[in-house]
């Protein structure tokens, strides 16, 4: 039995191409109402996770399950509530996007008004009438958005949906997004290799690297590890370790340099004394601020282990 | 969800898709052809103009049409990536797999009845005076569109298999042309796909006049061979459509 509390869950999610282990044990949670970061560099296995979360592939190995349901047995009643657009946006060229979204329509069975109601909310209306080999990159995405939003989903899944916009259309997309769930209680899983992205409308993040799932919590966790760290130069890094140790802090070694988590004032004050009485010299203390952007970098390296 | 939608939704992508051309294309060129058409026989004012453009119709026309429906019908989800559109739908892949092999049905019904009208005018134009055989093309008209399907299964197959428009109209082709000289081939002729349309045209036509145009040894291995390849081409086709992995 599924855990009834997520929305989305994998389990073990594997996928293998010519031997390699393109997404490797993926277990991905997602709760309803959130708006879930799938965030990870070029070639991480994001948008093959997502075709198996859609069904379009299957897995080698592991489990997909949506809405309490398994995806390998019901697939087409899973695939009722959930809207999506992956990778490059699909369309017809020679169909103008009112008629793109009809083709959906007439199988979505949606009445006609929620066309231009779509096309409105991607701010297409003007461009409804025109063919879409005529519609720039942008437009495309924004009518796969329209698509994905047809059917009035309880999931969305957006495999990089602000790819080829210009950075006003990503501004407006980034907003709708936000406003989803709680305009319209949908939950969205979304995609990207920026972390900028990600950080300005997800709520939940989950890190994939070389298609191992590295950090998966709520955005603010990994806010708390762009806190500061505190960094101590000292002539003999050795004792000075053992010290602080002691006191219950675990440093790492740069030269002879020793870096901890940033300390209370109070506490710094107090390592500084207990490292002095100790015989050591202290030459420079100093407090390094990461960023979301640094923390990204180092675990999708592989440098820092969480 | 209703197969129906799927089918409606099949339609409306042909749209502005200029379908109409390809489905006339062979019914025109035979109007000229039969204008043209010397051939006479003795007793039967229609028949040597009729089956002149039976020919003309049957024996490349009509093989690399099923082709080219097949890979018009696929064209656009190959070049405008949405396979993975069409298939997050919810609705099973068989069901889209058999709404296209439809739409394929339908364009080759609007072409075959194209031709059917396109005698009455070629002979009509020429001034002649006897009945028009309604039944008797009626006949090699509706022969002809059944010894069309086993192409039509291998062609969709093939289209959705095969990601590009060109690949499986290349193959067609290929096979096309020989056609004619195997249809000459009693022995080979019913066992080669690509001369049925040849084979089904002219012996349905001769029949219902009660003749035979000696292409066929057997009428019964004809039917045989081309019920058999229409069951395994669509088995294998469309098993191979739901299992297919989409990316
Ligand atoms: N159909 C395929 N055949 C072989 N390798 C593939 C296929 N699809 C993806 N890959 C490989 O799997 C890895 C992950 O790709 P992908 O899921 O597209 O990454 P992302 O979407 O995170 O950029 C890449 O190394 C890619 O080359
Ligand atoms: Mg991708």
């Amino acid at each position: 039995m599924g855990n009834q509390t997520y929305l989305l869950e994998t389990n073990g999610l594997t996928k293998t191409y010519k031997g390699a282990k393109v997404v490797n044990g993926l277990s991905l949670q997602l709760e309803e109402g959130e708006i879930y970061g799938f965030l990870g560099p070029n070639g991480a296995g994001k948008t093959t996770t997502i075709r198996m979360l859609l069904g379009l592939i299957k897995p080698a190995k592991g489990r997909v399950t949506v809405f309490g349901k398994d995806l390998s047995k019901e697939r087409i009643t899973i695939l009722k509530q959930i809207g999506s657009l992956v990778e490059s946006p699909s369309y017809y060229p020679h169909l103008t996007g009112k008629d793109n979204l009809e083709t959906l329509r007439k199988i979505l069975q949606v009445p006609k008004s929620r066309i231009a109601e779509v096309l409105e909310m991607v701010r297409l209306t003007k461009m409804a009438d025109r063919k879409v080999k005529e519609y720039s990159l942008g437009m495309k995405q924004r009518l796969g958005l329209a698509a994905s939003l047809l059917g009035s989903p309880k999931l969305l899944i957006l495999d990089e949906p602000t790819n080829g916009l210009d950075p006003a259309g990503m501004i407006y997309i980034r907003e709708l997004i936000k406003q989803l769930p709680v305009k319209y209680g949908m939950t969205v899983l979304l995609s990207s290799h920026l972390l900028s992205e990600i950080d300005q409308v997800a709520t939940k993040v989950g890190i994939i690297a070389k298609g191992e799932m590295i950090f998966q919590d709520q955005i603010d966790v990994l806010r708390e590890k762009a806190s500061r760290k505190l960094h101590v130069q000292m002539n003999d890094w050795e004792t000075g370790q053992k010290v602080l140790s002691r006191h219950g802090i675990e440093t790492a070694r740069h030269d002879n340099w020793l870096t901890m988590p940033n300390q209370p004032d109070g506490k710094i004050a107090e390592i500084v004394k207990e490292l002095v009485y100790s015989g050591l010299d202290i030459y420079r203390v100093s407090e390094e601020i990461a960023s979301l952007e640094d923390i990204f970098l180092n675990l999708t390296k592989g440098e820092e282990t969480l | 969800m209703m197969f129906s939608n799927v089918l409606k939704s099949e339609w409306l992508k042909l749209k502005h898709s200029k379908v109409v051309f390809i489905v006339l294309a062979s019914p025109v060129l035979a109007t000229i052809i039969g204008l043209f058409s010397t051939m006479h026989v003795p007793e039967h004012q229609w028949l040597g103009t009729i089956t002149t453009m039976i020919l003309a119709h049957s024996a490349i026309f009509l093989p690399l049409l099923t082709g080219v429906f097949a890979a018009l019908i696929c064209r656009h989800e190959h070049s405008g990536g949405s396979w993975k559109q069409v298939l997050t739908l919810p609705v099973s892949r068989l069901q889209i797999y058999f709404a296209k092999f439809i739409v394929i049905l339908f364009l080759l019904t609007l072409t075959q009845t194209a031709f059917l009208i396109a005698t009455w005018v070629a002979g009509t134009l020429k001034g002649f005076s006897d009945p028009f055989p309604f039944v008797n093309v009626l006949m090699s008209v509706g022969v002809g569109w059944l010894a069309c399907l086993p192409l039509i299964a291998l062609q969709l197959w093939l289209a959705t298999m095969l990601t590009s428009f060109a690949g499986p109209s290349v193959v067609n082709v290929m096979l096309t042309f020989p056609a004619v000289i195997i249809a000459n081939s009693p022995l080979f002729g019913p066992l080669y796909p690509w001369a049925h349309p040849l084979l089904g045209m002219t012996q349905a036509l001769s029949y219902s006049l009660g003749g035979d145009a000696g292409f066929l040894d057997s009428a019964v291995t004809f039917y045989v061979v081309m019920i058999s390849s229409l069951a395994l081409f669509t088995v294998v086709g469309s098993v191979h459509f739901q299992r297919r992995e989409w990316v």
